[in-house]
């Protein structure tokens, strides 16, 4: 009995069964298959996970051999080990969950059966990304994810710009993918194999030398940045936000955008000997974290707001991976997705009420009209700012100590910079969104409501998630004062190690750190409660004050004009160049000119047929001399 | 010594030929009704088809004149392809020419033809190739009054004389030192080296280059098959192509040239390729293709002579007989499909869209185009490969690959009557065109179809004459 | 007997059809397609089993016909099945009913003419994949191109004079040099044997001095740079392609294309092995060109047939790509892209026919196929994401592999400290990943999404249709899910190639130090 191919199996079926007949399907039929698929799912995992916690021996199903001739074999093998064993919980878990919402979100939408289709499928790649056994298969869940969120993104395909976000995402992926595709090669042509666990093995005994291995590291970062929005490949991600919300709660928020630090704890024996590639990774993050908070500062978009906050937070993902902080890393991946999805699931409700509307500068005290969301969206944000005893708190507090110790103050600094603005941020939309005088133009204001059942309780089942979420991995310290362990490294631990430096035994210097995020944490929120709910102008103040500035990261650094330059430039050789100059040139060279030579040739020649016997006879005399003068001169 | 028996037996065809002209003179004298002459002709051919092929099968060898008349199996198989050339085209001549005169003057013609190709000396090789050219000119003239045609048979006429003043011209050289007028004693000669001999071998080569048309010996050719009658010039592009060829052969064998004579050949073949295609692309009247495209393949013909591994004979059989039979199939396709239009010249307009109204025919006629081009698999193609890989197996690697350019311009003005049969025409165009295929051509059919049964043949069985070469 | 038989079948089948097709009375009658499609359905069966039985042996094969043509000249009507020609045969098998069926809605299915012409083309192709003998492969060579000649004129669109006469000459100008490569190659064979033969097994065993491989290689080359076709000897390609009717483009991409390269790898290769690997870096530098250069023109195109006829020129080139690594890997995928771009490319131009059948010349401004007609929509669909190369379809499988292994031996060409060409070429094709990506999602949203535009409504795919596409869409996922038994088949066939290569290869094949359990076992297991 292969549960694991079961797992993989039943949404595809899913996929298959609501995408070949869901549009003669009833509803009811739809939703029961797009949302009890994934449901088992999520038992078959949990029971499995629970044989691996147990046990702590991973599952492995080889399933057929994808490709072989001497010298190379490649399996379809599934690998469920504790990395996996935590992604597929949170994928089918948290999938599951937005399932059951959107059933109440798209109940609206006529193409309400493709759209669980797809729903499905992406669940599919999802986790064929995170159960294959080597790269290649991860790399088919990886461009199936890609080609799941297109399709999700550019949904409403009746939109020209929605599909061209969905184009854009999966274009950007492209170029990331190719730096995978290229790692996986350098790998191959090195340790002879594709499989994670022999890649681990052979980059530990060192037979790689170190530039190679920075090299290969490097690569693989550029596939982690374009999958997980990282700079320069972050592009995509806040065009990604029009497809429907659930959508970016699941792909853009939860799963598919942590691929990319999944990826990089997978293949943490090849960073762990590269230290070149891992502080390229550490500054990444960080450098991403910080823009990101930057950018989400003067967003006016409640779901790019969140979009690049989701940017930043993998940031920090990837700053701890880039200090070999893996489990950390991992446990603010797993913490982030619960609150993550809540606030996105949150501006989906809002959004739902307010029939599509998404600026924040048409919304303001729906705090009245829309509790439950209000809550939920509160706890999720203080579990994002990172303030205890929500789950953001412990996670992000584990990255930024582990950025202090194993890194350098300059990480560390970033990082909270980047933290303190995200509070900022985040409290900035909430109390643009539900307090204050509504703004709310009157076409949306009649029938503001909350959104039906199965929205609500996703809501509420997530931000509960989010509060408890973070005492299943308490930092050192407090493990120390409550003299208890935590599960979530415990059970990561055969994996990847408690990847603890020489300072972190110091669990003083490690409250006081605490402390700091915790005022940092409560300065941003103040800030934000300050400048948009006691003194108002103030905002307008500082924007005005810093003209060039505030453009430069209302455009996103221009990070876009500069990617659409080089589309126009290829789209210039093409047109110009290739199209008008150099195709004409060949097709004349090789077509018409010798055509015309000949036709020129065929006129003269038959001009010499003059039609006079003197003539010919000369031509015969002419060439019978010439016969004998070539006698004369070789005889 | 031979009997008369063998007298008989071994010159039955030219006999059968002399009574078939006989029979048709006193006929002509008792103003028999002119439909006879025709069959009578095609019944004469294919008899001594018959005797031919029984001689061959029977491997019947005979010296009947020592030094002139040797009947060998390169005669019996030469004549057979002259006669049978013969029978097709008369096939094709029948609806033409309803008149003894012309049927005469084609035997003679025949005749002249056979003469030539069991010729082992030069008196009776002479006397064959004047019988072979000289009804020529009486052909083309008669029938047609009009001034274009006496033009075309003058100019013919004259250059065939000059033909055959420079051949005589190189054969009294080598008569002057040899003494003998045996064609091997004169071909032992010719190649022995020495400006003397190089001057005969080049009179006498020239002087079939000029019956053969090869560039730039070929200008009477254009206006000549222009001038004449579509029977005539098939007549003249067929089987008097074939039999100077073949004349050729008899006289060369498979000896191996000089290499400088060779070399000299082969530059003469690669320009007559280039000459004759190039200069057909711009023609718009079907003859003057054809002319032009003769010269071409007077070229590839006279490639063989280079040829040193003794290939010769055999693939110049086969591309002589495959070429012949292909150009009287054109010649006739032509002329099913454009009957109206051979009085107002024979413009290649006539030929737009043929293809919707007579599909078969059509179809026929791209095919023998096809296959003049030399696009595989058709017998041309063979023919072409026959010949040149003897070329190259003899080390003419550069002027072979020339050779294949030139006839890639070929190709161009092939395709240009294909892309005129499958042009598309407006109904009423085709409903016409219907109209006018009334007129039953059931002879000129045969001829076709007979045709189209020798070119399978060839191409199924592309070493036919190999075989038949080599049983002694 | 039999396997010869069903050799021989392939060949006689069309012939016979297409006899009675035109032997059948009536201008257009229900009864001749019906007879046609039969017949190419016997065709596709017959193919199909001998894909199957095909047992992976290179030499012995048993499907072997060899009947006498020039005795003396060594030139025999000689086919049989080997590893390289097998999937070939399968697509040839496989293409034809399903562009008839495609074609059916249209009156020209009617004319004989037109089922005459797919026959023929249809034998002619059997024919060059499966002959032994090179004169045969010549001759069949040639002979497609006439029946694709005929079929752009009479049914071409505007400028179908143009189009006809520049494919078909253009094309022949590769084959002047190549007519004298093969007769030289029977006079070396005459040379060293003392008799004519143009029979592969006695050419391959020929010892050719570089001077003659330097001229059959350069021949090869051009003839098979034309066909395939590779930059600069594509400008025949979007004139043809564009102007072609649907199903002649369909073929000409799917099948025609194949014969160049299928011609480097059973004339080139084998027969010029020393040039061949000297001259790798430069043919595999041409061919990225053409990856890229194909990419970057598809880009811009407004035209639909156009675009994808510069896709195709840039699918075209992986393949070069991989045939000329000669590494293991990229060989399988270069036949495997022969296959999956086969499928691909002729379903999108046969989509493509539909929608002109159903919307006439119009069908270049549609918008908003998914909202017209979604099951075509879906087809389309995943006829692109085939050629942009997602994992599970065939695109990615071939792709893959001819991308991996050209860099193994990029590589190992580089680390042996010979040139980076490779390499770098390699690495140019990898971009070729975004740029396909790029051009063919582009295409996907101008046709199939938006709002609608002129054209309102549009029949959806019927029955028949989907049941036309249904056999491409299998092979790609076939091939794209689990290719390894299929691999098998040829297996012998890419081992007998690199061990042509290898003896004058400068290339040491790739190092493959396979401590792993996966490795070590199949290094060992195969």
């Amino acid at each position: 009995m292969n549960k694991l191919t079961l797992i993989l199996m039943l949404p595809l079926l899913g996929f298959l069964i609501n995408g070949l007949l869901g549009s003669r399907l009833p509803k009811a039929v739809v939703s029961a298959i797009a949302c009890g698929l994934p449901a088992l799912c999520f038992v078959l995992t949990w029971n499995l996970f629970s044989g691996v916690y147990r046990t702590g021996a991973p599952v492995v199903e080889e399933l057929f051999t994808w490709v072989a001739f001497p010298g190379f074999k490649l399996d379809a093998a599934l690998y469920f080990d504790q990395i996996s064993a935590m992604m597929c919980l949170v994928i089918t878990g948290v999938g599951t969950l937005i399932h059951v919402y959107s059933v109440g979100y798209m109940s609206h939408d006529e193409s309400f059966s493709r759209y669980f289709a797809y729903l499905n499928l992406f669940l599919f790649f999802m986790l064929l990304l995170v159960l294959g056994k080597n790269m290649v298969l991860l790399f088919a869940g990886w461009e199936g994810v890609g080609i799941a969120s297109y399709l999700l993104i550019g949904f409403w395909f009746q939109d020209a710009e929605k599909t061209s976000a969905g184009l854009k995402a999966f274009i950007v992926n492209r170029v990331g993918d190719t730096g995978f595709v290229l790692a996986a090669f350098t790998i191959f042509y090195f340790a002879g194999t594709l499989d994670f666990q022999e890649i681990n093995a052979f980059c530990a005994n060192g037979q790689i030398p170190v530039y190679v291995l920075n090299l290969i590291g490097i690569l693989l970062l550029v596939g982690a940045c374009g999958k997980s929005a990282q700079i320069p490949l972050h592009v995509w991600l806040p065009d990604a936000m029009a497809g429907p919300t659930p959508v970016s709660a699941l792909i853009h928020a939860a799963t598919m955008v942590t691929a990319g630090v999944y990826l990089l704890s997978r293949l943490n024996g090849v960073f762990l000997h590269a230290p070149g590639a891992m502080t390229v990774v550490a500054y990444g993050g960080a450098l991403t974290a910080l823009l990101g908070a930057t950018m989400g500062l003067t967003q006016y978009n409640l779901k790019k707001v969140l979009a690049y906050s989701t940017m930043s937070q993998i940031g920090l993902m990837f700053l701890a991976c880039g200090v070999g902080a893996f489990n950390a890393a991992l446990f603010h991946l797993f913490t982030h997705a619960f609150f993550k999805a809540c606030l996105f699931l949150g501006a989906g409700a809002i959004i739902h009420a307010l029939h599509g509307e998404e600026d924040m500068r048409n919304m303001g005290a729906l705090g009245k009209k829309l509790p439950v969301t209000l809550v939920t969206f509160l706890i999720a944000s203080l579990a994002l700012s990172g303030v205890p005893p929500f789950a953001g708190f412990f996670s992000k507090d584990e990255i930024l100590w582990s950025a202090y110790a194993n890194g350098s103050m300059v990480l560390w600094l970033t990082a909270s910079v980047s933290s303190f603005l995200t509070a900022f941020y985040m409290f900035r939309a909430i109390i643009m969104t539900f307090f204050g005088e509504s703004r709310v133009p009157a076409r949306l204001a009649k029938g503001i409501h909350e959104g039906p059942l199965s929205m609500s309780a996703v809501l509420v089942l997530l931000a509960f998630c989010s509060v408890w979420a973070g005492f299943l991995g308490l930092p050192g310290a407090l493990r120390e004062l409550a003299g208890v362990t935590a599960p979530f490294y415990d059970f990561l631990a055969p994996v990847i190690g408690h990847a603890q430096a020489a300072g972190a035994v110091d669990h003083h210097l490690e409250t006081v750190f605490m402390g700091i995020s915790i005022a940092v944490a409560f300065a941003g929120i103040g800030l934000a409660w300050v400048f948009y709910s006691l003194r108002q102008e103030w905002a307008d103040k500082v924007k005005k004050s810093s003209g060039v500035a505030y453009d430069l990261v209302s455009q996103g650094y221009f990070f876009d004009a500069l990617y659409y330059l080089v589309v126009r430039c290829l789209d210039w050789v093409s047109e110009s160049v290739l199209a008008r100059r150099v195709e004409p040139t060949l097709g004349h060279g090789v077509l018409s000119a010798p055509n015309d030579g000949v036709n020129y040739a065929s006129r003269l020649f038959s001009s010499m047929q003059m039609g006079n016997v003197q003539g010919y006879v000369f031509y015969v005399f002419l060439g019978l001399a010439l016969v004998l003068l070539w006698g004369v001169l070789h005889v | 010594m031979p009997m008369a028996t063998d007298f008989l037996y071994g010159l039955l065809p030219e006999h059968l030929l002399l009574t078939l002209i006989l029979v048709l003179m006193v006929l002509e004298i008792m103003r028999a009704d002119q439909g006879l002459a025709g069959p009578l002709f095609l019944l004469t051919l294919s008899l001594g088809c018959g005797v031919l092929v029984t001689q061959l099968s029977s491997g019947y060898t005979l010296t009947l004149i020592p030094g002139e008349i040797v009947i060998d199996r390169f005669a019996v198989l030469a004549k057979l392809v002259i006669l049978g050339c013969g029978t097709v085209l008369g096939f094709f001549s029948i609806t033409g020419s309803k008149c003894f005169k012309t049927w005469m003057l084609l035997a003679c013609s025949l005749f002249g033809g056979m003469v030539i190709m069991e010729s082992s000396g030069f008196i009776s090789l002479f006397i064959g190739i004047e019988m072979l050219s000289l009804p020529g000119f009486a052909l083309m003239l008669h029938g047609r009054g009009a001034s274009i045609a006496c033009e075309g048979a003058f100019k013919y006429l004259l250059m065939s004389s000059v033909a055959t003043a420079l051949m005589l011209f190189g054969i009294s050289l080598v008569y002057s030192h040899t003494g003998t007028l045996a064609v091997a004693d004169f071909v032992a000669a010719a190649w022995s080296g020495g400006a003397h001999n190089w001057a005969a071998g080049a009179l006498v080569l020239s002087g079939f280059f000029i019956k053969a048309a090869v560039f730039p010996f070929h200008a009477w050719a254009p206006d000549a098959y222009d001038s004449a009658k579509l029977p005539v010039t098939a007549f003249l592009a067929s089987v008097i192509k074939a039999a100077v060829v073949l004349a050729l052969v008899r006289i060369v064998g498979n000896t191996a040239l000089g290499s400088d004579a060779a070399l000299a050949v082969a530059l003469l073949s690669v320009g007559s390729i280039f000459y004759g295609n190039v200069a057909a692309i711009q023609q718009s009247t079907f003859k003057r293709l054809l002319a032009y495209s003769s010269i071409a393949h007077a070229g590839y013909m006279m490639f063989a002579l280079t040829d040193t591994t003794g290939g010769r004979v055999e693939s110049l059989f086969y591309y002589v007989a495959v070429y012949a039979v292909t150009s009287i199939i054109a010649c006739a396709c032509f002329s099913l499909l454009c009957r109206d239009a051979l009085h107002q010249g024979d413009p290649l307009s006539c030929l737009d869209g043929a293809y919707y109204t007579h599909p078969v025919p059509s179809t026929i006629l791209a095919v023998t185009v096809l296959s003049l081009a030399g696009i595989p698999p058709f017998p041309g193609f063979l023919a072409k490969f026959l010949i040149f890989k003897s070329v190259i197996a003899s080390g003419y690697l550069v002027p072979a690959v020339l050779a294949f350019a030139g006839s890639f311009l070929g190709v161009v003005y092939y395709l240009g009557i294909v892309f005129r049969l499958f042009k598309p025409t407006p109904a009423s165009e085709i409903a016409r065109a219907a109209l006018i295929q009334q007129q039953s051509q059931n002879w000129t059919w045969g001829g076709v179809v007979i045709g189209s049964l020798a070119l399978a043949i060839f191409m199924l069985f592309p070493d036919l004459f190999h075989r038949l070469l080599a049983v002694v | 007997m039999f396997d010869g038989a069903a050799i021989l079948l392939l060949c006689l089948i069309p012939a016979v059809i297409s006899l009675l097709v035109s032997l059948v009375p009536g201008k257009d009658s229900e009864s001749q397609r019906m007879i046609s499609l039969a017949g190419m359905l016997a065709l596709a069966a017959i193919s199909g089993w001998l894909f199957l039985s095909y047992d992976g042996s290179v030499n012995a094969s048993r499907h072997d016909l060899n009947i006498a043509w020039i005795p003396y000249m060594g030139v025999n009507f000689h086919l049989g099945l080997d590893g390289l020609n097998v999937y070939l045969v399968l697509l040839t098998g496989l293409l034809f009913p399903v562009v008839l069926i495609c074609a059916w809605g249209s009156p020209r299915s009617r004319e004989k003419l037109y089922l005459n012409l797919l026959l023929i083309l249809q034998a002619s192709l059997f024919g060059t994949f499966l002959s032994q003998n090179l004169m045969l492969f010549f001759a069949f060579w040639e002979l497609v191109l006439i029946p694709m000649f005929v079929l752009i004129l009479v049914y071409g669109g505007e400028k179908r004079r143009e189009a006809a006469n520049t494919f078909f000459l253009y094309t022949l100008v590769g084959s002047v040099l190549l007519l004298a490569a093969v007769i030289l190659l029977g006079v070396e064979s005459l040379r060293q044997t003392g008799s004519w033969s143009f029979e592969f097994s006695t050419l391959y065993a020929l010892q050719l001095d570089y001077g003659v491989q330097l001229f059959v290689f350069l021949s090869v080359l051009l003839a098979c740079a034309i066909k395939c076709p590779l930059f600069p000897f594509h400008s025949w390609l979007p004139l043809a392609y564009g102007e072609a009717p649907a199903s002649g483009t369909a073929l000409m991409a799917g099948a025609l294309s194949k014969m160049g390269a299928f011609g480097l790898l059973k004339l080139a290769i084998p027969l010029a092995p020393a040039v061949s690997s000297d001259a790798a870096p430069f043919v595999i530098l041409l061919a990225v060109i053409s990856i890229l250069y194909g990419a970057v023109l598809a880009l811009r195109q407004e035209d639909f047939k156009k675009l994808i006829a510069y896709s195709s020129l840039s699918h075209m080139g992986y393949i070069v790509l991989g045939v000329f690594s000669f590494q293991q890997a990229a060989v399988h995928g270069a036949l495997f892209q022969m296959l999956s771009h086969g499928a691909a490319v002729v379903g999108l131009f046969l989509v493509l026919s539909l929608l002109e059948q159903r919307v006439g010349a119009s069908y270049q401004g549609l918008t908003a196929l998914s909202t017209l007609a979604p099951r075509l929509a879906v087809t389309l669909m995943l006829f692109i994401l085939t050629s942009v190369a997602l994992p599970l379809t065939s695109g990615f499988t071939s792709e893959f592999l001819i991308l991996f292994g050209g860099f193994q031996q990029g590589l190992v060409a580089w680390q042996a400290g010979l040139s980076p060409l490779t390499l770098i070429a390699v690495l140019l094709a990898s971009t070729g990943m975004v740029l396909g990506a790029g051009y063919m999602l582009r295409f996907a949203r101008v046709i199939l999404y938006g709002k609608t535009g002129n054209i309102s409504t549009l029949d959806d795919l019927n029955p028949r249709e989907a049941l036309a596409f249904l056999p491409l869409l299998l092979l790609i996922l076939w091939i794209g899910i689990y290719p390894a038994p299929i691999m098998g088949k040829v297996q012998g066939a890419v081992d007998q190639l690199n061990a042509q290569v290898a003896p004058s290869s400068l290339l040491p094949q790739p190092k493959i130090t396979n401590t792993s359990v996966n490795g070590g076992a199949n290094a060992n297991g195969h």
